[in-house]
């Protein structure tokens, strides 16, 4: 499979890479178990939610 | 799945286990956080409760299994299957006729059998309770027959509160 | 589907047997826990009182494997010993790490790790058999250099099990975890990872 990324995206995909210390296709494989992780909790019912930390203030992530 | 492979040799395992020593070693939930919750009474825990119920109201009454299936007019076997085996799955028609033996409504031995949706969790918390008290002796001892009764009061209140 | 051969070591004897770690939990070992862990579990409770049973008691494994099958991201292992089933380990991997020095990289995280009831010191003593934890840290931590992640496993350990993980695995305690229903959060770094493979 080839991914056809726009020049913007691949810079992404490298920053990711470099952050988290991953190749680029560990990057991508990350990002698609993190998704079907994801969605399987949506679908189950459950809500995701980010916190600020130092407000505690709570909002839901719609995301998929 | 992973492509993981273990390759460490004996001398690793001697030295790390020894390390181990006799610590626990679980990791998860705790017990009683919302998670674990969740999934505390499943359908095999209150068929073991149950189980337990039946035997112990038939005992109570000196009964063996075949003259309680005389008496509800269901084969010997399905008693003896509720009584010991919690993953087999009674029919309606056989807890009903139970339950009308018994004296009691139908509708909580059939939460109870896993053959409708749980409706009360204090039924369901009840159950457990009942089975881990309860024994499998020949004659109801007083530690029993506290525990029966008290799960008696439990499915008939079960219906009375709905 | 792999198979690596481990060893545990019996509780009486001290003397290594050869067990297997299979890295996914099928429904064979599932039937195993049911029908011999279940059973053993509430024997040895049948006294106890609901807060002193274990963690991990009313804990359905084949629950949570219908819904970790499906999804890439969950690893699951089982440790057979004799053809008992001695222990079962879920892992997933797409958390992130929080230790200030590997902060925001991928880690392995456990999400449960159980052993047999006849292998806990709190319910059967001598145990029958010891290193269950070893074997599952120890396949956390190959799973994590597998993946790219250099060894790095987190977890949150049960009360009762903290010696295991600080002193015997020596990861690092970040503190009970108040979002985690105050259990103390460890985590393996690289270079920890990297000892734990050496020979002590």
């Amino acid at each position: 499979m080839t991914l056809n990324l726009t020049p913007r995206e691949m810079a992404v995909l490298e920053e990711l890479a470099a952050a988290k210390d991953l190749s680029k296709t560990g990057v991508m494989k990350l990002a698609l178990r993190l998704l079907q992780a994801m969605d399987a909790k949506v679908r189950m019912g459950q809500k995701l939610f980010v916190e600020d930390d130092k407000t505690k203030e709570k909002s839901e992530l719609v995301i998929l | 799945m992973s492509n993981m492979k273990l390759k460490y040799s004996k001398e690793w395992y001697e030295k790390r286990i020894g390390l181990e020593g006799e610590n626990e070693v679980g990791a998860g939930y705790l017990h009683g956080s919302p998670e674990s919750d969740k999934e505390k009474v499943t359908f095999v825990d209150t068929r073991i409760a149950l189980g337990a119920f039946v035997s112990l109201w038939r005992r109570n009454q000196g009964w063996d299994a075949a003259r309680l299936a005389e008496k509800a007019g269901i084969e010997t076997q399905e008693i003896l299957e509720i009584e010991h085996d919690p993953h087999c799955e009674p029919e309606p028609d056989t807890v009903e006729k139970l339950a009308n033996v018994f004296g009691l409504p139908a509708k909580p031995l059939l939460e109870l059998a896993g053959l409708i949706q749980p409706q009360t969790a204090a039924l369901r918390e009840e159950a457990v309770r009942f089975a881990a008290r309860s024994e499998s002796a020949a004659a109801l001892n007083e530690h029993e027959r506290e525990a029966f009764e008290a799960f008696v009061s439990a499915i008939a209140g079960a219906v009375r509160k709905k | 589907m792999n198979v690596s051969a481990v060893y545990l070591k019996r509780g009486d004897t001290g003397k290594l047997v050869e067990a297997s770690l299979v890295d996914e939990v099928t429904d064979a070992h599932l039937s195993l826990w049911e029908n011999s862990w279940g059973p053993v579990m509430k024997v040895r409770c049948a006294n106890r009182t609901s807060s002193d049973k274990p963690e991990d008691y009313h804990w359905d494994w084949r629950q949570k494997a219908g819904w970790w099958r499906p999804l890439l991201g969950y690893h699951s292992f089982a440790l057979l010993c004799r053809n008992e089933l001695q222990g079962l380990m879920l892992a997933s991997d797409f958390r992130s790490a929080r230790i200030q020095m590997q902060f925001g990289k991928p880690i392995i995280y456990v999400e449960f790790l159980a052993t047999a009831p006849w292998n806990r010191p709190e319910l059967k003593k001598p145990t029958r058999y010891r290193g269950v934890g070893t074997v599952m840290m120890a396949a956390a931590v190959e799973l994590s250099f597998e993946l790219g992640y250099r060894g790095r496993i987190s977890l949150h350990s049960l009360p009762a099990a903290e010696p295991f993980y600080r002193d015997s695995c020596k990861m690092t305690g970040l503190g009970a975890d108040a979002a985690h229903h105050d259990l103390m959060y460890f985590e393996m770094t690289s270079s920890q990872a990297e000892a734990f493979r050496q020979k002590p």
